[in-house]
């Protein structure tokens, strides 16, 4: 588990860092060293050919011993060589002994050297590159043999002066790499950091919040990193509010919807306590009885609405066969057509009619509807559920030959407590407000429209998608 | 059975039709529940047949019970006030 993203980052990119300047560095000692052998091996052979060079075929010994002794002079202009890299001076002082040479002539007389080279003949008397040693030392020496001159020339350089070489030069990247390492850790630091900030954007963001406030956090100037995560926190936003939402409007309904009833129940009550006769007690506690009835259904009724939440109707999805369910709750509904003398009936001829749904909202929906009509309309009416499809849609169509609803109030019968004016029939106002959060949670449309077949009426359609195989 | 203190023969499945809906006054039994009581489980029932048997009964039983079609849901007794 990861405690802290900048600490993560930094330590593994510094490691990173560390285990490829490492690699690079000692890829680089192997790859260069035959590079930089051959570029010592070339001055070595340039170092040869110059000095037969410069040696005349009659040279006089006399000139000979004069260059000698001049070159012996040679570590005091030396030392007085004004290097201007300070440091440097002993590493200079090293390398310009670490090359030599010696020169012979054919009666192995040491005729001219370099002041620091060893006074005996280390050559191995054979020409080109050879290594050689000397005094427990290591030399890398080139040799040519001129014939005519008959001199044999040696120039040399300590092997173990090389390798010093390259040491130094890893030890120059290490101490570079070591010097960078802290700059280098600030600035991921401080990029981590920058890269980060969205998060603390966010969490400031969050922390600033009132606890009543759950709008959206803003998704602009956030990176893609980020993003599911406030999209997923804004979804769970959404929900807690539409839960509140519903919280306080249940609340609110209830308050609303209870308090005329509870005022006439405690009227009730009271005629009932200060009733004279028998009669008139009997009556009021009659009256106080409906006005509880009404009221557990209005409760019940928002109790329902309030359940009817998205998420929990949703997760718990059946397929259902329209008909047979339709069948259920219209046998239920029967009985008091019946007493209303109301003929109540099903059409769909095949069982095929299968929606995809939760199995008690569905239930919830046609009772709430064929409920309504058989409540409206009058005497003798007509109600008919007709199940069919339309294209790729289950109709549920339900039809009576009721009062009907005005033109202009049809938007209006879904939303909560409404009621048509001068409606007869006892009603919450809440009953198809519920069918239409059925439907929407079930993707299903609602319409209304006048039962024209009749001389009024209402006919509610639901369509529903058909369920998918 | 007897009906207004008349007795009326009924056949075996007319018996067991009027017996079933008898059970639920006042509710609708389907047609479903109807023909399994006749012909027990699975058998496939000629969709006709509940009809005919309560075409004969009706005739049988006159006025004195109200038989109602609920049509597309069952058959329903209604019970009197």
């Amino acid at each position: 588990m990861i405690t802290s993203i900048r600490t993560f980052l930094l330590a593994n990119l510094l490691l990173s860092v560390t285990l490829s300047t490492t690699l690079a560095i000692i890829g680089n000692v192997f790859l260069e060293h035959k590079e930089f052998q051959t570029h010592l091996d070339s001055q070595l052979t340039l170092s040869a050919y110059t000095i037969q060079a410069f040696l005349d075929e009659e040279s006089n010994p006399d000139e000979i011993q004069e260059i000698q002794e001049n070159i012996d002079q040679a570590p005091n202009f030396i030392a007085n060589i004004n290097y201007d890299i300070n440091q440097q001076v002993k590493t200079l002082n090293t390398l310009l002994k670490s090359i030599q040479f010696q020169v012979w002539n054919n009666e192995d007389e040491m005729i001219l050297h370099s002041y620091a080279a060893p006074k005996i003949n280390i050559h191995s008397k054979s020409t080109g590159f050879d290594m050689v040693w000397h005094s427990g030392k290591p030399w890398r020496t080139f040799s040519i043999v001129d014939n005519e001159k008959k001199i044999f020339i040696t120039v040399m350089q300590r092997h173990d002066f090389r390798i010093i070489l390259e040491k130094k030069i890893t030890e120059d990247s290490i101490t570079i790499m070591i010097i960078i390492y802290p700059f280098l850790g600030m600035l991921i630091w401080f990029i981590v950091g920058r890269g980060l900030q969205s998060i603390s954007t966010t969490t400031q963001e969050l922390k600033g919040r009132n606890r009543n406030r759950l709008t959206p956090l803003p998704l602009t100037n956030v990176p893609i990193e980020i993003s599911p995560l406030i999209k997923e926190l804004n979804r769970l936003f959404d929900r807690l509010s539409d839960a509140f939402f519903r919280e306080k409007r249940f609340a609110s309904d209830a308050a609303h919807e209870l308090k005329t009833p509870l005022a006439a129940i405690s009227a009730q009550a009271q005629v009932a306590l200060q009733a004279k006769s028998e009669d008139t007690r009997r009556q009021a506690i009659n009256k106080l009885m409906l006005s509880v009835e009404r009221s557990t259904h209005v409760i019940n009724q928002l109790l329902v609405l309030s359940r009817m939440v998205p998420e929990s109707t949703i997760s718990d999805k059946t397929k259902i066969n329209l008909i047979s369910l339709s069948r259920e709750v219209i046998a239920d509904i029967v009985p008091a057509a019946l007493k209303k003398n109301i003929n109540i009936e099903l059409n769909g001829d095949k069982n095929e009619y299968s929606i995809n749904g939760n199995h008690t909202a569905i239930a919830i929906l046609i009772r709430n509807l064929v409920d309504n009509s058989v409540k409206y309309t009058q005497n003798g009416g007509t109600v008919s559920i007709n199940i069919y499809t339309v294209k790729k849609e289950v109709v549920l169509n339900i039809s009576d030959n009721g009062p009907g609803v005005p033109q202009e109030l049809k938007n209006r019968i879904f939303e909560r407590f409404f009621r048509v004016i001068g409606s007869k029939a006892t009603g919450s106002g809440l009953g198809l407000s519920i069918v239409k959060q059925i439907a929407d949670i079930h993707n299903a449309h609602i319409s209304v429209k006048d039962n024209e077949s009749e001389k009024n009426g209402l006919i509610i359609e639901v369509k529903f998608p058909k369920e998918k195989k | 059975m007897y009906i207004n203190e008349i007795n009326m023969p009924l056949s075996r499945r007319e018996f067991s039709l009027m017996h079933k809906l008898l059970e639920n006054p006042g509710k609708v039994v389907s047609r479903d529940i109807l023909s399994q009581s006749i012909y027990g489980w699975g058998d496939d029932v000629d969709s006709n047949a509940i009809e005919v048997h309560i075409h004969n009964l009706r005739k049988k039983i006159g006025n004195s019970i109200m038989l109602r079609t609920i049509r597309g849901v069952g058959y329903i007794i209604e019970e009197s006030e």
